[in-house]
């Protein structure tokens, strides 16, 4: 028990020092419609900041609630977490565009 | 701004249109151009989608795919284009789940399944206002074919 809680302190000394080396800010590549500009996240920031600030990027173009950001891999980043459980990391792409595209 | 989209564009797309919507479905294209020259169409790029006789979708992640080739290239969207099997309008649809919102995007509509003649001949051009409103335009304003 003794030696599992040790390894178990040793592993959060690490943890706290892996956070204490984490950027609390950091640049991400923000794409929309062929234009890449760089926008300034915070590990604490909500995603949904983050969104109206990658619209606001682009000149906040109309009806922006039809838009998303979207890892490279197609993953659509929920809005309701921070940017650090979205999991974005320091210069990542970040697809600005569309749920949905459909017409009729 | 006045797009200029050579004549052999505007053919490839109707091919397209008639190979993959067969005059029973509807179908889409999308014009782009280069950003250091915007006002030159290059290329017709046909979407991976599903299509039935009242509309169209496109893939997720083809879009997710096209969206990167576009930042690689140095390349935008700047006319979306789609038939319908009649009279060729601006649905809601339309208005509501557009490719690029930016004011100033261009939504052009080719009727009766692109069967009929190649060109604009009752075709219908829609413009994103600055309010985001779709407002009607003459193609003859905005598109030029070279």
């Amino acid at each position: 028990m003794l030696e599992t809680g040790n390894e178990h302190t040793g592993s959060q000394k690490g943890n706290d020092r892996d956070s204490d080396r984490e950027p609390k800010k950091f640049e991400v590549a923000i794409i929309y419609n062929g234009v890449k500009k760089a926008l300034t996240v915070a590990l604490d920031e909500p995603m949904n900041k983050v969104l109206q600030q990658a619209v606001a990027l682009f000149g906040s173009p109309p009806n922006p609630h039809t838009l998303a950001l979207f890892t490279e891999a197609g993953r659509e980043l929920p809005e309701n977490v921070t940017v650090k459980e979205a999991g974005l990391v320091p210069h990542q792409a970040l697809l600005l565009r569309p749920s949905t595209v459909k017409g009729g | 701004v006045r797009y200029k989209v050579p004549f052999c564009l505007l053919s490839r797309t109707f091919d397209h249109f008639r190979r993959c919507g067969e005059g029973r479905r509807e179908c889409q294209a999308l014009w782009t151009s280069a950003w250091q020259s915007p006002q030159a169409i290059t290329d017709v790029v046909h979407p991976l989608h599903r299509a039935n006789a009242g509309g169209f979708s496109l893939d997720s992640a083809w879009l997710n795919a096209f969206w990167m080739h576009l930042a690689d290239n140095g390349t935008g969207v700047r006319v979306q284009v789609h038939t319908h099997p009649g009279e060729a309008f601006h649905s809601s649809t339309d208005d509501a789940f557009p490719i690029v919102h930016t004011p100033g995007f261009l939504s052009l509509v080719i009727p009766n399944f692109a069967m009929g003649p190649i060109g604009f001949k009752e075709a219908y051009l829609a413009e994103i206002a600055n309010d985001g409103r779709w407002l009607e335009i003459l193609c003859e304003e905005r598109l030029e074919i070279t």
